[in-house]
């Protein structure tokens, strides 16, 4: 009697656990809106709102008559938000670029886009949690959004975290690829491409192939 | 004696053991009611609400993959060209990547110090494995693989001894990716004037057994044995050739900056009658190609991984005759 007892308590205990795990699963993402465009160069930027990691939403439409920078991040990848010798964060390539993007037009803003729930395998609210540690130990001013669902990386075309882009004040996309060429004082993509737009000049390059840890989204 | 052994198979590092719990239930001592609780318990794990026993992740790239060193000589003469090689085994579902990763990853880099005056060549990597398909497609090796550095010796060696340091990078990828770095050193004693290089041959056969998996290079315009590649107008890329028994061939771009096929991705030929034929529309930006000369780069895959056949082409682009199309586009 006492064993059967145990085991209907057990039985019990993990269906409790079951059903608040789906509770919390089922809990409502970000609010977010994606058109159904794709990201290409000379082509206006996809459209997006998504949350940033203290759950207010930032839209790209927000930023309209100026020069966005968009970084695809990863908190665990040790190119992107795990502090490596390669990550550019840690290596403060990224605090680099914004001081000179500041120099360059002082208007420009700096994104980041984290699409990791699903290589993660972790819920939005845990992906921001983890993203707001991330950044606070990394030193990262710039908003984090959580692309809950991974239609933004999609309709971007992200492939790896870092992945860039840099959109102009009209919206148009003008580069995407690679954040740099991972040499120390080589060359900065995105900030060629933000002095380029505020000279009125043409981009170039406008694409560099990206590299970093795959973004998954399927 | 000593120097031969040293060189013969350095091994670097070994991977750290897994970490693995093994729960046992000894009957003797088993009461009654554990099948009860066991059945609870496990119910409970297949719901996903109670942690499984798994394995440690691992820390660093340096934990997924274990490096050694080899040369196919024991020793060096003046102006002897030999090969230096490392071979990188890694962990089962890992991966490391080609020259051209693909759309992410990032290649292995091998840096090879050595005295003035030797020639160090570029790093040569065998035919890759295509991991997933389109857009998201990468190229890389898993299990084991070999590069391979050439080096030449200069007309004067005065030296006993020589030391190479090797600078090994790499990123290590699964779901998620890892960093693994190392630092190596071969010495190789300088032979005696007038005497033959001693080869090493567990070296040797490693060394030529990969060379066989190196991509045959079909220079462009070139007819080599049937085969041709070309840029055909409205920037297609076109290659023709023998495909023999394969039962397939596929083109995997080399990652030439501004050149790449306008759907990324790996590219499949069209067989038939022995022959393959790929007709790619290529994208070409010019102002992508960051200074350097445009070329439409890759390999044609024929065979299996397992018996691989591969291609090298390189095929120079008039940005002239380009920018023409472009615009007509």
């Amino acid at each position: 009697m006492r064993f059967s007892t145990l085991f209907t308590a057990t039985l019990a205990m993990s269906a409790l656990c079951w059903t608040g795990t789906s509770a919390i699963a089922a809990s409502p993402a970000p609010q977010k809106a994606v058109e159904s465009t794709t990201a290409e160069i000379g082509k206006p930027a996809p459209a997006f709102t998504l949350m940033n990691t203290e759950g207010k939403p930032v839209s790209l439409s927000d930023f309209k008559g100026k020069t966005v920078v968009i970084e695809w991040f990863c908190p665990t990848c040790p190119f992107s938000g795990r502090a490596s010798g390669k990550s550019i964060h840690s290596t403060g390539r990224v605090r680099t670029l914004l001081k000179d993007m500041k120099a360059a037009d002082p208007n420009a803003v700096y994104l980041l886009i984290d699409s990791s729930t699903k290589k993660m395998g972790v819920s939005p609210e845990e992906l921001a949690k983890q993203d707001a540690e991330v950044a606070k130990k990394l030193g990262i001013t710039a908003p984090i959004l959580i692309d809950a669902d991974t239609s933004v990386a999609k309709a971007y075309g992200a492939r790896t975290t870092p992945h860039v882009f840099v959109i102009d004040g009209k919206g148009v996309l003008r580069y995407q690829g690679a954040f740099d060429d991972r040499t120390a004082e080589g060359a900065n993509y995105p900030l060629n491409a933000v002095k380029s737009i505020k000279a009125g000049t043409k981009v170039e390059p406008t694409y560099v192939r990206q590299w970093g840890c795959g973004v998954k989204t399927g | 004696m000593l120097a031969l052994r040293r060189l013969d198979i350095v091994v670097i590092f070994k991977a750290a053991p897994m970490n693995k719990l093994l729960y046992t239930f000894q009957k003797a001592h088993k009461p009654p009611h554990i099948t009860f609780l066991l059945c609870g318990w496990l119910l409970a794990i297949g719901f996903g609400v109670l942690p499984t026993v798994a394995d440690d992740p691992p820390a660093s790239g340096n934990d997924l993959v274990t490096i050694r060193v080899v040369s196919d000589v024991l020793d060096l003469q003046p102006g002897h060209q030999f090969t230096l090689a490392v071979e990188y085994s890694i962990k089962p579902g890992w991966h490391l990547y080609w020259r051209n990763p693909g759309a992410n990853g990032m290649a292995p880099t091998v840096e090879v110090t050595a005295p003035d005056g030797f020639e160090i060549g570029e790093l040569i990597f065998p035919r890759p494995q295509i991991f997933g398909t389109g857009a998201t497609a990468t190229y890389g090796y898993e299990g084991t693989v070999l590069l391979m550095v050439p080096v030449k010796c200069p007309p004067q060696l005065d030296a006993v001894e020589v030391q190479f340091e090797l600078t090994l990078d790499w990123v290590v990828c699964k779901v998620a990716c890892l960093l693994g770095e190392s630092q190596q050193r071969v010495r190789l004693p300088v032979s005696l004037p007038g005497r033959e290089v001693t080869p090493n041959p567990a070296g040797a056969r490693l060394i030529t057994s990969w060379m066989s998996r190196v991509p045959r290079p079909m220079t462009a315009g070139a007819r080599t044995r049937g085969f041709t590649a070309e840029m055909a107008p409205q920037n297609r890329l076109v290659l023709k050739g023998v495909s023999g028994a394969s039962s397939s061939a596929i083109y995997i771009p080399g990652g030439t900056p501004g050149v790449s096929p306008k759907a990324p991705g790996p590219v499949s030929g069209v067989l038939s009658n022995g022959s393959f034929i790929f007709d790619i529309p290529m994208s070409i930006i010019p102002e992508d190609s960051l200074g350097e000369p445009l070329r439409a780069n890759g390999l044609i895959l024929l065979g299996s991984y397992e018996r691989p056949r591969a291609l090298e082409i390189d095929v120079s682009v008039d940005s002239s005759e380009v920018r023409r199309e472009n615009s007509e586009g």
